[in-house]
């Protein structure tokens, strides 16, 4: 090819380019419509959002109802406005309060909580007969169900600590994968099982789980630990009951199922304090008290 | 060759120049600014009615959830709605007593979804038949499942905002109940404010299980249907009861029939201008133009002569037996004895039982059952009993076998009734209500199991 060509060639190309790329001018001062979703007139609960975790927590609070944003298409109902403030106030005195006095700051929790609530008021029931009290989305968003029956009271502790048991759940499942427990773990117990529903908790602890659940994968033990090692505390009604109380559903000490919770106990407490410089059981101690102290 | 190939950049380096801009834009905006104007319009719409909304809603008779179809009955229930442009609903509805008085306020909002949709965002009266849980939304569609109402709606009438008039036809998301939208005039709002609308419920506000009424030339009675907001309208033809059942629902104009009653001579579609006389404890109706009274009575039109012998023997041949899941209902009181709240062995109450011939000697069984998940059982406390039928009426024996707790005793006192008990058969065929015959305010439904 001739060079003149060539040089035709290229600023034909370079026009064509230069056509292509022309700009219409944008005004970049005004954010698009709709930018950030749905907007409404805030009101109380709002601010109380705003203030108590989007500030500190950079988390979002959906207790409006989105159209699909829970499982579609099931009957699930939006929580009560009123019931959306007790709520949070019960979550950040009972499982946030505790990590932010043993780690000495917000920063750990701002760092790792899932970034989105959503509260739902009723449960959600499934076509097995059973209930989703709680489940998370991969780490970027936790589900809390039945809002609507959520009280202070002793009697009525289990949702609450259902809630609490969900809350250190999902943040159990934050903190393992961004950094995972020692592999060790996953060889302490065989039998994991995707019919874990057909196990009944205390059948699951005389095998060497916590709860049926835990049973379900290595990974699900591991926070199951975690939770129901959190949640809870001493006394009081059934739903609300402690560790110690669930490990003799083992058998007691001396029988396998006993020795083999112990021993994942023992990786937990490690992990948190090598992983996360954190003092399992003084956490735990902290838990417990605010649990009870918060109950009416 | 080089000079098709120069010329043919320039070809294309024309054309590219010549591109048309191809604008995205109507009117100046783009789709998102066109939406939220839209949007606006709709909740316009909504906040403009100077005296709010009357929403009724029909469901389909199919509730859903976890993607399965559930059949089961049909239901009508009525709002009143007042919308304020902060997003707020101010709501009255006919599902109790209690939210037909009290206004209620909850969130709404306007959502672009496949359609423009109304979104009721926070817990509010429409979601109390939406439940899942039967203990809040009572519906006979059981766990998991509620009326087969919804909270989301589409607007679907296909219109713009502008041109929607005073009926406006929505359309539930999730279980595709039917819904109407009317605007309110002053009159009809007053009527839910000054108390007139909770006063209207005049089915729950007559104690007796019987209510009568004369219209046009006819002897009418109302009696309870198989579930709440149905009612049974039983009339005679040659001397023959009749019967028909309907969903029924109330706004401040009266009481609606979602199924007009044929009883010969006319049809009734409403009893309006309810007027609830507290010193009298009757209503006064007016149906197809015409004043009337509506009184409790203590015996029904006309009673089922072999019902309550029926009642027996049904349960005697094919071995089956009577559960009611809520004990009696008195003087207006659902449980009144409380009998949903009795436990044995942690176990929660499920269902009071009346067991023909089952006890030695062949006595029947009476007694609450209690079951959950993880376990059933009779508790140690059970009642012999044994049931006459004389002139259509059926009278009880009962000897407790063990002491019992109040509820259960109070069942018992109230069993042993001397006057007897009326046995209703209801409109599914099989179902009875057992009714005192003192003076018809208690009464216990038992379903055949």
């Amino acid at each position: 090819m001739r060079p003149i060509l060539k040089i035709a060639l290229s600023i034909a190309l370079l026009s064509m380019l230069m056509a292509s790329c022309k700009k219409d001018t944008v005004d970049l001062t005004t954010p698009p419509v709709g930018l950030g979703g749905d907007t409404w007139v805030m009101d109380s609960t709002d601010y109380f959002i705003y203030d108590s975790l989007t500030e500190p927590y950079n988390i979002a609070v959906d207790y409006k109802w989105t159209p699909g944003q829970l499982d579609f298409p099931s009957d699930i109902v939006p929580p009560k406005e009123s019931q959306v403030i007790p709520v949070l106030k019960g979550l950040l005195n009972v499982s946030f309060a505790p990590y932010n006095q043993i780690t000495g700051s917000t920063t750990f929790l701002r760092q790792y909580l899932p970034k989105t609530y959503e509260l739902a008021g009723s449960a959600e029931y499934l076509s097995n007969g059973a209930m989703f009290l709680g489940q998370a989305e991969g780490g970027t968003a936790m589900l809390i169900y039945e809002v609507n029956n959520y009280t202070r009271l002793k009697q009525d502790s289990a949702t609450f600590k259902q809630m609490m048991h969900t809350m250190h759940h999902e943040f159990g499942h934050i903190l393992n994968q961004n950094k995972l427990y020692p592999t060790s773990f996953k060889t302490i117990s065989t039998g994991y099982t995707g019919n874990w529903y057909n196990v009944t908790d205390a059948q699951a602890r005389q095998l060497g789980f916590i709860t049926s659940y835990a049973q379900a994968s290595p990974d699900e033990d591991f926070v199951e630990m975690i939770s129901s090692m959190l949640a809870g505390g001493p006394g009081g009604p059934k739903g609300y009951d402690e560790y110690e109380e669930l490990l003799t559903q083992t058998g007691g000490p001396g029988t396998t199922g006993y020795a083999t919770i112990k021993q994942k106990e023992a990786v937990v407490v490690d992990y948190f304090q090598t992983v996360w410089n954190i003092d399992f059981y003084a956490l735990r101690a902290i838990c417990r008290t605010d649990f009870v102290n918060y109950l009416q | 060759m080089s000079k098709i190939v120069i010329g043919l950049f320039f070809t294309s380096l024309v054309m590219t120049g010549c591109q048309k801009k191809v604008s995205d834009l109507i009117g100046g905006q783009t789709v998102d600014q066109r939406l939220s104007v839209a949007l606006a319009a709709y909740q316009n719409v909504l906040t403009q009615s100077p005296y709010g909304w009357i929403l009724i809603e029909y469901t389909t008779g199919q509730a859903i959830n976890q993607g399965a179809t559930t059949n089961g009955s049909k239901a009508a229930f009525a709002y009143y709605m007042q919308f304020n442009d902060s997003n707020q609903v101010v709501m009255f509805s006919d599902f109790d007593s209690t939210m037909a008085k009290t206004p209620g306020t909850s969130s709404y909002r306007i959502k672009a979804v496949q359609r423009p949709s109304l979104i009721f965002d926070t817990y509010s009266y429409i979601e109390v038949p939406c439940d899942p849980d039967p203990a809040v939304s009572k519906s006979p569609f059981g766990p998991g499942l509620g009326w087969g109402t919804d909270f989301e709606f589409s607007f679907s009438d296909n219109v713009s905002p502008a041109q929607l008039g005073d009926t406006i036809n929505l359309i539930g998301n999730l279980n595709g109940s039917n819904a109407i939208l009317v605007k309110a005039t002053q009159a009809q709002r007053d009527a839910y404010f000054n108390g007139t609308f909770a006063n209207s419920f005049v089915f729950d506000k007559i104690l007796n299980y019987f209510k009568h009424a004369s219209i046009g030339g006819q002897e009418i009675e109302f009696t309870p249907g198989i579930n709440n907001h149905v009612v049974d309208v039983n009339w005679l033809e040659a001397g023959n009861l009749k019967s028909a059942s309907t969903t029924y629902y109330v706004t401040g104009d009266g009481i609606h029939f979602v199924v007009p009653v044929n009883t010969g001579p006319q049809t009734i579609s409403a009893l309006q201008n309810v007027a609830w006389n507290a010193s009298t404890a009757t209503a006064s109706i007016t149906v197809n133009g015409t004043a009337s009274t509506l009184s409790g009575a203590i015996a029904p039109l006309k009673n089922d002569i072999s019902a309550a012998a029926r009642w027996i023997t049904t349960a005697l041949t094919t071995q089956g037996f009577w559960v009611s899941y809520t004990g009696f209902h008195i003087d207006g009181v659902d449980d009144a004895f409380g009998v949903e709240n009795l436990q044995y062995n942690s176990l929660p109450f499920y269902a009071y039982v009346y067991y023909p011939g089952v006890l030695t000697g062949g006595y029947d069984l009476l007694s609450p059952f209690f079951a959950s998940a993880s376990g059933s059982t009779y508790p140690n406390y059970l009642t012999e009993s044994y049931q006459q039928d004389i002139s259509g009426i059926g009278y009880f024996q009962v000897a407790p076998l063990a002491a019992t707790p109040t509820a259960v005793t109070e069942t018992n006192n109230l069993v042993s009734d001397p006057n007897g008990f009326y046995f209703i058969l209801k409109e599914d065929g099989s179902s009875y209500d057992m009714v005192s015959a003192l003076d018809a305010k208690s009464w216990i439904d038992w379903k055949f199991l």
